[in-house]
C-alpha cells in the first residue's frame, strides 16, 4: 500500500513541478529579456533557411494506419495463447468463447480490408 | 454465482445488432444507407426497450460472477438510455440528411456501441467491468464527434476530449487500483467490506475515484472540457452527450458509492455538496453571457450537475430518489434543447446563436411555444417537469437539514433564470428575420414527442415518482 | 369534479380553442374568437351567481378536482374551496371579465392579433379562477404565477413597441422580486405547519409563536405587495398601462392587482397572530396617500387612472392593517366595478380620438360621446365617494374605521388622500369632457360615440357602481362567515362627524379641481410655475423619482455593476483561469495561446488542481 502513496506523492510532486516550470520561465523570461523582435525570429527555424511552404499542409499518414492495424490483430492473437494453454480445463464454453472472440475480430478484419486500409497506394 | 448469461440479454443484443451493422454496412448502397440505418437502429433500440423492461428483476439478481448486478434501478436507467438513444436517432437522421458524411453506417453503429456501454455501465457491479464498459461509451463519443466531412471544430473536439478523457480515464483507474490493493478484489461487496473508516489510503482511492467520476459528469474544477465538447461536437451527438452520458455515469455513480462507500457517507456526501454548490453557481454564471445556445446548455449542464451532486448530501434513500428523478427530468430536457438547436440548423442556416432565434414566433409559433416549454422546464417553472426535479432534491436537502445548500441552489437558479430567458426573450420579442431551415419531419417528431412529455410529466410528477420509488425500493433491497 | 370545476375550466376552454386557431392559423376561428370566451366565461358568470346563492345559504363547498402524491407527506391537491370569501371573488371575476371580452370584440376589432388576444384573456380568467377557488398555498402559488404568466403576455401584447415590451419585463421582474418571497413563505409554511392545506394550517395557526407567524405573514405580504403594486414595488403597474385598454380594466384595475388584497384576508389566521399587520397599513397608506399626489400631475388619461388604482389599493391593505378585513373586501368590490367602468370608458375616449391619450390634447368631449360621458362621470362620482355611489360607502368604511381602531395617522392620510382623489379626478373629468376643444380639427371628423358593443359594457358596470353600495350591510354579515373584521365600535355622532368631513373633502375636492380646470379662475401654473410649488410639483411630476433611483440604485448599480464584473470576468476569468491556467501563460508569453494544445494542458492542469480540492475536502470534513 505505501508504495502507491509514495507514487501518488510523486505524482503531486511532478505535476507542481509540471505547473511550475514552465509558467515560472515564462514569467521570468517576459521581464528579464530584451526584445528586439522581427519577422524573422518567428519563422520556425531562425537560422536563415527560408522556409518552402506553409507548414498547415497534411503529409502522409497510411503507414500509421498500417502499423495500428498490424499492432491490434498482433496483440488480439496473443489472447489465444492463454486460452490454448488452458484448453482442457475450460472445455465446450472456452471454445465458444473463443470462436465468438475471433468472429469478432474477423468482422474487424473484414472492415479493414473492405475499407481499402490494407491497399496501399 | 455463475454466468447467468440471459440477464443480460438486452445488453447483447445491442452489441450483436451494432456487429451485424459493421457487416451490413460494407455491402450497402451510399444513398440508401442513412435511411436504413437509421430504421434498423430504431428498430433495434425499441426492441431493446421492451426486452429490458421484461428482463429487469425487482429482486436483485447477479450475473458473471457477480460482475454485473441488475435491479429495477439498472432497468429503469437503461430505458431512459434507449429513450433518449431513439430520440437521438431521430435526430441523428435528420442531421444526417442536412451535413455529409463518408461514415453514415459508422454513425449508426457506433452510436449503438455507445448504448452497449452505456447499458452496461449501468449494471457494472465490478470495478473493471465498469471502467472497460465506461471506456467503450467514450471512446464511441470521441469517434462520434469526428464523423463529419469539413467538421474541423468536430475533429478538435473529438481529439479534446479523447486526450481530457485518457487523464480522467488514469486517475480513475488508479483509484480502482488502489481499491483493489486495499481488498484483494474488484466486486463491490468484497471491496465495501474492506471499507469502515477514512484511512489514508481510503481516503486517497476516495479521491481518486470521485474526481474520475466529477470529470465524466463535468462539475467545476473538472468542467473545463464541457463547454468546448457540447459547443463543438455534432448537435446530435451532444445531444448524446448530454443526455445518456450522464444517466449512465449519475447512475452508475450512485450504484458504486451507495454499497462501497456507504460507511463513509457523510464525508463523501460533504464533497459532492461543495463541488455541486460550486459547480451550480459556476455554470449558471458562466452562461450569462453566451451567444452560442450549445455552449450555453453546456454550462447549464454543469449547473444542473452540480444541483444533482448537491443532493448526494441529503438521506441515502431519499438522495437516490431525487437524483432519479432529477435525472429523468433532465435527460428529457437536454434532449428537447438539443433536438430543438438541431431542428434549426442546415446547411447555410446557423441555428445555434441566440441572435438567429430573433423573432422565431412569427415564422413558427409552434416551434417558439415548445422553445418557451423547454427553457422554461430548464429553469424549473412549474408546472413543467423541470420544476418537480428541482423541488424533490430542495424538499431532500430540506428534510436532511441542509437548508443552506437548498438556499444556494435556489439563489442559482434564480441566476439560471436569466439565461434561459433570452432565448425566449429573442424568439419573442425582437425585430428580425429568423430563417428556418426545411424542418425535417423526424426531427420535429422528435422534439414534440419530448416536448409533449415535458407538460404531461409536469402536471402528472408521480407518475415519475411511483416509478422512481419502486425502481428505489428494489436497489435497497440489493444492499440489504 | 363540480361546479367549481366548471367555473374555472370554461375559460380555459376559450383558451385552448383560441389558441389553437393561432397556432395553426386557422381564418375561420379568427374573426370567431370572441365566441368562445362570450359563451364560456358569460357560463361561468352565470355558474358563478348559482355559487354565490348556494353559499349564502352558509354552505361552504369543497371539491377536490386530482390529488397530487408527492412525496414525503406532502400531498397536494388542486381542488376549490367555496365560502363566503371566494364566491364575491369569483362573482366579480367572471362579471368584469364577462364584459372585458364583450368590449374588447369592440376595441380589438381591428387588431391583426385579434384571436391571440381573446386567447389570452382566457387564460388569463381561468388562471385567475384557479387562484381565487384555491384550497391550498400550492394551488394559490400556481394561479399566481399563472396570472402573472398572463399578465406579462398582455401588457407585451404589442410586443413590437419598444414600450410595451419594456414594460412588460419590468412587470415581470417587479413580480419576480414579491414572488420570490411568497414563495419563501409557502415553503416557510410548509416547514411550519407541515402541511399547504388552508384548512389545517389556519386552524393550528393558534398554536405557533407570534414570531414564527410575523416572519412567514411577511413574506406572503412581499407576494402581495408585488402583485398588488404596493409601495415599494409600486413602479410597473403605471408602465403596465402599455397593454391594451381592455386588459388595464380587467388585470390592471379590478381582479389581479386585487390578488394581494384577497390572499392577505384569505390569510388573515396567520397576520392576525403575527406583528406585521401595522406594516401592511403602513404601506397601504403611503401607497394610497403618495400615488394621489402623483395622479396629480400626470397627463396621460390612462396613467392618472393608474396612479388611482395604486391609490385605491393602498386604501385596501390600510384597511388589512388595521384589521378590517372585511371592509377591505368590500372596497375591492366595489372598486373592480367603477374601476373597470372608468378604465373602459377611458377606452372609449382614446378609441374616439385614434389613439391619443394625453388629457392636454382633449376637452369638450361630453357632447360628442354622451353615454361614454355619462358613464365616465359616474364611476368618477364611485371613486371619489361621493354618496349614494358606490365608493362612498366602502371608502367611508374604511376610513371611519382607521379612526375607530384609534389609527389616527392612518386616518388623516386617508382623509387628506379622499381630498386629492377628488382633486385629480376632477381635474380629469373637465379636462376630457368639458372645456375648450384643444385637438386638431382633422381628429373631430371621426370623433364620434363608440358602437353598442362598446357602450353596453360601460352602462352594466355602472349599475353596480351606482348601488353596489347598498350592499354594504349584506356583504358583511356575509363575509363574517370566512374572515374576521376587527373594528371597534363608535358612537352614532362621531361617524356622522366623519362622514361629513370625508364627503365635505371630497365636495371641496371636486370643487377646487371646478375652479381651476372648468371656470379657469385660477391658472394650473400657479402652482407649477411658483419657486415654491415647482419643486414640489416636479417631484410628483416625476413620481418621485422611483424609476430613476431603483434604475440607479438596481439597474444601474447592481446590473450594471455586475455587467462590469462579468466583463471582467469575461476578459480575464474566462478566457484565463475558467478555461485552463491559458491566459496567465499566455499573459507572459503571447504565443503559447494561440495554440490549441496549451488549452488541453491546462485543461489536465486544473483536473489535477481539482484532485488535490477533493483530496483536501475528504480530509476538511
Amino acid at each position: 500500500m505505501k508504495v502507491y502513496i509514495v507514487l501518488f506523492l510523486f505524482f503531486l510532486v511532478a505535476l507542481a513541478v509540471a505547473l511550475l516550470v514552465p509558467n515560472v520561465n515564462l514569467i521570468t523570461n517576459r521581464f528579464l529579456r530584451i526584445d528586439r523582435s522581427n519577422p524573422e525570429k518567428f519563422e520556425p527555424y531562425e537560422c536563415g533557411i527560408p522556409k518552402i511552404k506553409p507548414l498547415t499542409g497534411h503529409y502522409f499518414a497510411f503507414f500509421y494506419i498500417v502499423a495500428l492495424i498490424f499492432l491490434l490483430f498482433d496483440l488480439e492473437t496473443v489472447f489465444l495463447f492463454p486460452w490454448a494453454v488452458a484448453f482442457r480445463e475450460l472445455g465446450v464454453l472456452g471454445i465458444v468463447e473463443v470462436f465468438l472472440f475471433v468472429g469478432i475480430l474477423l468482422v474487424g478484419f473484414v472492415y479493414a480490408i473492405f475499407k481499402g486500409a490494407l491497399k496501399w497506394e | 454465482m455463475g454466468l447467468n448469461l440471459k440477464l443480460l440479454f438486452p445488453e447483447f443484443f445491442v452489441l450483436a445488432s451494432a456487429i451485424v451493422g459493421i457487416l451490413i454496412d460494407l455491402f450497402l448502397p451510399k444513398r440508401v444507407k442513412n435511411g436504413f440505418f437509421a430504421t434498423f437502429s430504431v428498430f433495434i433500440l425499441f426492441v431493446s426497450v421492451f426486452l429490458v423492461i421484461f428482463s429487469s428483476p425487482f429482486v436483485p439478481e447477479t450475473a458473471f460472477n457477480s460482475f454485473v448486478k441488475k435491479d429495477l434501478l439498472t432497468g429503469l436507467s437503461q430505458v431512459l438510455i434507449l429513450f433518449s438513444s431513439l430520440i437521438a436517432v431521430f435526430v441523428s437522421y435528420g442531421f444526417l440528411k442536412k451535413f455529409d458524411t463518408d461514415y453514415i453506417g459508422e454513425f449508426y453503429y457506433t452510436l449503438l456501441f455507445a448504448v452497449f456501454g452505456a447499458m452496461l455501465m449501468v449494471s457494472a457491479n465490478e470495478l473493471a467491468t465498469l471502467f472497460v464498459s465506461l471506456e467503450v461509451m467514450s471512446i464511441s463519443v470521441y469517434i462520434l464527434s469526428a464523423l463529419f466531412k469539413k467538421d474541423y471544430r468536430g475533429k478538435e473536439v473529438a481529439l479534446k476530449y479523447f486526450i481530457m478523457g485518457s487523464v480522467g480515464a488514469a486517475v480513475v483507474v488508479y483509484g480502482f487500483a488502489l481499491l483493489y490493493g486495499l481488498s484483494g478484489s474488484t466486486v463491490y461487496e468484497e471491496v465495501g467490506r474492506a471499507i469502515s473508516t477514512l484511512s489514508f489510503p481510503v481516503l486517497l482511492s476516495l479521491a481518486l475515484v470521485i474526481s474520475g467520476f466529477l470529470f465524466k459528469l463535468g462539475a467545476v474544477p473538472f468542467h473545463g472540457w464541457t463547454p468546448d465538447v457540447y459547443h463543438g461536437a455534432p448537435t446530435p451527438v451532444t445531444l448524446f452527450m448530454g443526455a445518456v452520458v450522464k444517466i449512465a455515469a449519475f447512475v452508475a455513480l450512485l450504484k458504486l458509492f451507495y454499497p462501497v462507500f456507504l460507511p463513509l457517507v457523510s464525508e463523501w456526501g460533504e464533497v459532492f455538496a461543495v463541488i455541486g454548490v460550486v459547480s451550480a453557481f459556476a455554470g449558471a454564471l458562466m452562461a450569462l453571457r453566451q451567444e452560442n445556445v450549445k455552449r450555453m446548455l453546456a454550462y447549464s449542464a454543469i449547473s444542473h450537475t452540480g444541483v444533482v451532486l448537491a443532493a448526494l448530501v441529503s438521506l441515502p434513500a431519499v438522495a437516490i430518489f431525487s437524483v432519479l428523478f432529477y435525472l429523468f427530468a433532465y435527460a428529457f430536457m437536454t434532449v428537447a434543447a438539443f433536438g430543438f438547436i438541431s431542428l434549426l440548423t442546415g446547411k447555410g442556416f446557423s441555428g445555434e446563436n441566440i441572435s438567429d432565434w430573433r423573432n422565431l414566433y412569427s415564422r413558427s409559433p409552434f416551434l417558439a411555444l415548445s422553445l418557451v416549454v423547454i427553457f422554461m422546464s430548464l429553469a424549473g417553472i412549474p408546472p413543467l417537469f423541470g420544476f418537480w426535479a428541482k423541488f424533490y432534491i430542495l424538499v431532500a436537502l430540506v428534510k436532511a437539514g441542509k437548508v443552506g445548500v437548498a438556499v444556494a441552489i435556489l439563489v442559482a437558479s434564480a441566476i439560471s433564470l436569466y439565461f434561459y430567458l433570452r432565448p425566449v426573450v429573442y424568439a419573442f420579442m425582437k425585430e428580425g428575420e429568423a430563417v428556418l431551415p426545411p424542418v425535417e419531419p423526424f426531427e420535429f417528431g422528435a422534439v414534440v414527442v419530448t416536448v409533449f412529455f415535458l407538460i404531461v410529466f409536469g402536471l402528472f410528477p408521480e407518475l415519475i415518482s411511483q416509478v422512481s420509488l419502486f425502481a428505489l425500493s428494489s436497489f435497497l433491497r440489493g444492499m440489504i | 369534479m363540480g361546479v367549481g370545476f366548471l367555473i374555472a375550466v370554461l375559460p380555459l376552454v376559450s383558451f385552448l380553442l383560441a389558441g389553437f386557431g393561432v397556432l395553426f392559423g386557422w381564418k375561420s376561428f379568427k374573426r370567431r374568437s370572441h365566441y368562445f370566451g362570450l359563451v364560456t366565461v358569460g357560463t361561468s358568470l352565470f355558474l358563478s351567481f348559482y355559487v354565490l346563492f348556494k353559499v349564502t345559504k352558509g354552505v361552504v363547498l369543497t371539491e377536490e378536482w386530482f390529488n397530487w402524491v408527492i412525496s414525503g407527506g406532502l400531498s397536494a391537491s388542486f381542488g376549490a374551496y367555496i365560502d363566503s370569501l371566494t364566491a364575491i371573488m369569483l362573482v366579480v371575476v367572471t362579471f368584469v371579465s364577462f364584459f372585458v371580452h364583450m368590449y374588447s370584440i369592440g376595441y380589438m376589432h381591428e387588431d391583426p392579433g385579434y384571436d391571440r388576444f381573446f386567447a389570452y384573456l382566457g387564460l388569463f380568467t381561468f388562471s385567475m379562477l384557479v387562484l381565487v377557488l384555491s384550497p391550498n398555498f400550492l394551488q394559490l402559488f400556481f394561479g399566481w404565477e399563472a396570472v402573472g404568466l398572463s399578465s406579462y403576455l398582455l401588457i407585451g401584447f404589442w410586443f413590437k413597441r419598444k414600450r410595451a415590451a419594456d414594460a412588460a419585463i419590468k412587470a415581470f421582474i417587479m413580480n419576480r422580486i414579491g414572488d420570490f418571497l411568497f414563495i419563501l413563505g409557502v415553503v416557510a409554511v410548509f416547514w411550519v405547519f407541515g402541511s399547504l392545506d388552508f384548512h389545517k394550517v389556519f386552524s393550528q395557526a393558534g398554536a405557533v409563536s407570534a414570531a414564527t407567524l410575523s416572519l412567514i405573514s411577511f413574506l406572503l405580504l412581499g407576494g402581495a405587495v408585488g402583485k398588488s403594486a404596493q409601495f415599494p414595488l409600486h413602479t410597473w403597474l403605471p408602465d403596465a398601462m402599455e397593454g391594451p385598454t381592455p386588459i388595464s380594466a380587467l388585470i390592471h384595475a379590478a381582479t389581479m392587482v386585487a390578488a394581494g388584497v384577497f390572499m392577505v384576508a384569505r390569510c388573515s389566521p396567520i397576520f392576525d397572530g403575527g406583528y406585521i399587520l401595522p406594516i401592511v397599513g403602513a404601506i397601504g397608506v403611503i401607497t394610497a396617500f403618495g400615488a394621489a399626489t402623483v395622479g396629480l400631475t400626470q397627463f396621460d388619461i390612462k396613467r392618472v387612472l393608474a396612479y388611482s388604482t395604486l391609490s385605491q389599493l393602498g386604501y385596501m391593505f390600510a384597511a388589512l392593517g388595521i384589521g378590517a378585513y372585511v371592509y377591505a373586501m368590500f372596497h375591492l368590490f366595489t372598486h373592480a366595478f367603477f374601476k373597470a367602468l372608468l378604465f373602459l370608458g377611458s377606452g372609449n375616449v382614446i378609441h374616439a380620438m385614434s389613439g391619443e391619450q394625453d388629457i392636454r390634447k382633449m376637452g369638450g368631449l361630453y357632447k360628442y360621446m354622451k353615454i361614454t360621458a355619462a358613464c365616465f362621470i359616474i364611476g368618477t362620482l364611485a371613486l371619489v365617494g361621493i354618496p349614494p355611489f358606490a365608493g362612498f360607502f366602502s371608502k367611508d368604511k374604511i376610513i371611519s374605521a382607521a379612526y375607530a381602531n384609534g389609527h389616527l395617522v392612518f386616518w388623516f392620510f386617508l382623509v387628506g388622500g379622499a381630498l386629492l382623489t377628488a382633486l385629480y379626478m376632477g381635474r380629469l373629468v373637465f379636462m376630457v369632457f368639458f372645456g375648450e376643444e384643444r385637438f386638431d380639427t382633422r381628429e373631430m371628423k371621426h370623433l364620434h360615440e363608440s358602437p353598442a358593443v362598446m357602450t353596453v359594457p360601460l352602462i352594466f358596470l355602472a349599475v353596480p357602481s351606482i348601488f353596489a353600495g347598498f350592499l354594504g350591510g349584506w356583504f358583511e354579515e356575509f363575509l363574517k362567515s370566512s374572515i374576521p373584521n376587527h373594528v371597534r365600535e363608535i358612537s352614532h355622532s362621531a361617524e356622522l362627524l366623519l362622514i361629513t368631513i370625508t364627503v365635505s373633502l371630497a365636495l371641496l375636492g371636486l370643487l377646487i379641481a371646478a375652479v381651476i380646470y372648468y371656470w379657469k379662475k385660477i391658472s394650473p401654473e400657479v402652482f407649477t410655475e411658483s419657486p415654491v410649488l415647482r419643486p414640489i410639483y416636479l417631484l410628483l411630476y416625476n413620481k418621485y423619482y422611483f424609476d430613476e433611483i431603483y434604475n440607479f440604485v438596481f439597474v444601474r448599480g447592481v446590473a450594471f455593476g455586475l455587467g462590469r464584473i462579468y466583463a471582467f470576468f469575461d476578459k480575464y476569468v474566462i478566457d484565463g483561469i475558467v478555461n485552463g491556467v491559458a491566459y496567465f501563460t499566455s499573459w507572459c508569453g503571447e504565443v503559447l495561446r494561440l495554440t490549441q494544445t496549451g488549452v488541453v494542458n491546462n485543461y489536465v492542469a486544473y483536473f489535477g488542481i481539482g484532485v488535490v480540492t477533493v483530496i483536501l475536502l475528504l480530509l476538511l470534513v
